[in-house]
């Protein structure tokens, strides 16, 4: 638990191919990671479109992880390229937009990549909470 | 002449040319006034705001309103104008989607206000506008600036949306006897096709290498301006104007707002852009390599949301970084 008792809620992005096995394989293996991240399976890293992390931002996320094969794996040949482009703009927009660029990730994880994707769990829940709350709701006026 | 129908039209934040655009429909314009009346239009007329506070509730049938909400007294005359009309219409990009006046979202007002009176320009330096002044006629005041510019359904109910900016003749001929006859949905004016759909260049599937300035790149006639390399909004764009802007070689820039039924429209040309951009054999490049091509896009938030910040999910700047 954090000193002021701030959980970050963390969405990931998981990739059906590759990144979803890699986080069975975590569950298979026990590996430990913190309870922060929801995870949401799609069936390319591609397929999240900028506007479902622009809306996981609006809705209150304090971080958006997308997770995917890495470069040359993709099972749709190249949708992995698409998504790095896509989270490349994004982290522009959302820099321009005064929301800090690190509470975007974007991680290749294999299948076969149990305690990486474990590891990239807890360093982005500690980097998130680092960041602290992002609380977009606040209404003006 | 009472039983023609008590329309108004009232402009917020505006650059005024939405108002100009109601006269492009030529003569049509005699078969809308042969339907309706114009009780309210202070652009063309003279009417004072006790003329309209002396109305009855939802007197006017149809009340146009242009141009974000900036000010307060933008605020406070939409409210009355919701009370005293049956129908509201966002005319024009600015009302219905946040407009390029939405851009200013990007800073604070203390940076704009600073920006605006308190860099080198031809007015003296420094001299700041008073909300308040006491004058020897009586007291003055200014209506102050909103937090951020918003557009009208962020503050009143908006019974149709017309987008555009402005709306073109075409959409103005199609529109006008729809909503007169009051047979108009909501999101009806608002076309489900992109520019794209509607534009008559030949595009090409190709991997788009890298994106140039306008004024860097001679065009082809007839190629798609995308493929050319040259940014141009249409995927992302909804495209009721039939795209006059690409037929005659110039980029779409969005002005429209995104298709019916999606919200962010920056987000969408992120997404088409992700997809159409990259080089030949990216497979054997690292990712500083790929990363080129995305510096190649030059200010992404401001080309992509130049008209739809304010509708956009997040709106406006944050202070996640300040701190």
């Amino acid at each position: 638990m954090a000193d002021n008792g701030f959980e970050p809620k963390i969405i990931v992005f998981l990739c059906n191919w590759c990144s979803y096995g890699g986080g069975d394989l975590a569950g298979v293996n026990r590996e430990q990671y913190p309870t922060n991240v929801l995870g949401i399976k799609v069936m390319c890293s591609s397929r999240v479109s900028p506007e479902h992390i622009m809306e996981s931002f609006n809705d209150g996320a304090d971080g958006v992880l997308i997770t995917g094969c890495h470069p040359g794996d993709c099972h749709y040949i190249d949708g992995n390229y698409k998504t790095f482009r896509k989270i490349g703009l994004i982290s522009k927009m959302l820099e321009d937009l005064g929301i800090n660029p690190k509470r975007l990730r974007l991680e290749w994880i294999s299948s076969a990549e149990g305690g990486k994707f474990a590891q990239v769990m807890r360093e982005m829940t500690e980097q998130i909470r680092g960041l602290g709350p992002l609380d977009l709701k606040e209404e003006v006026e | 002449m009472s039983d023609k129908l008590k329309i108004g039209f009232y402009w917020c934040a505006a650059c005024g040319g939405c108002e100009i655009s109601v006269l492009d429909i030529d003569d049509m314009i005699l078969d809308v006034v042969e339907k309706a009346e114009i009780v309210f239009w202070p652009c063309a007329m003279d009417p004072k705001y006790e003329d309209v506070e002396k109305m009855d509730d939802g007197e006017m049938d149809i009340v146009f309103v242009n141009g974000s909400i900036r000010s307060d007294e933008n605020h406070e005359m939409v409210k009355l104008l919701r009370q005293k009309a049956k129908k509201v219409v966002a005319y024009g990009s600015c009302s219905s989607i946040g407009g390029l006046f939405g851009l200013g979202n990007l800073y604070d007002n203390d940076e704009l206000m600073e920006y605006g009176y308190n860099t080198p320009s031809t007015d003296k330096d420094g001299v700041m506008p008073l909300d308040d002044n006491m004058v020897p006629e009586g007291d003055l005041h200014l209506p102050g600036l909103t937090h951020h510019v918003r557009p009208l359904d962020e503050v009143i109910d908006v019974d149709v949306y017309l987008p555009g900016c402005p709306p073109l003749p075409n959409q103005l001929e199609e529109a006008f006897p729809a909503l007169l006859s009051g047979e108009v949905g909501k999101y009806d004016l608002i076309s489900q096709k992109s520019v794209c759909d509607v534009c008559p260049l030949e595009r090409e599937e190709k991997k788009i290498p890298r994106l140039y300035p306008i004024q860097e790149k001679k065009l082809e006639a007839e190629e798609c301006i995308l493929d050319q390399g040259v940014l141009c909004m249409g995927p992302a764009t909804s495209g009721m104007c039939d795209g006059p802007c690409p037929e005659v070689g110039h980029p779409c820039i969005g002005c429209n707002g995104p298709v019916r039924g999606v919200k962010d429209q920056g987000a969408r040309m992120a997404s088409a852009l992700g997809s159409v951009l990259g080089a030949e054999g990216e497979e054997r490049m690292d990712e500083d390599e790929i990363s080129e091509v995305v510096k190649s896009v030059r200010d992404p938030t401001g080309s992509f949301y130049r008209f739809s910040l304010p509708t956009s999910y997040l709106r406006y700047k944050r202070r996640d970084l300040h701190e």
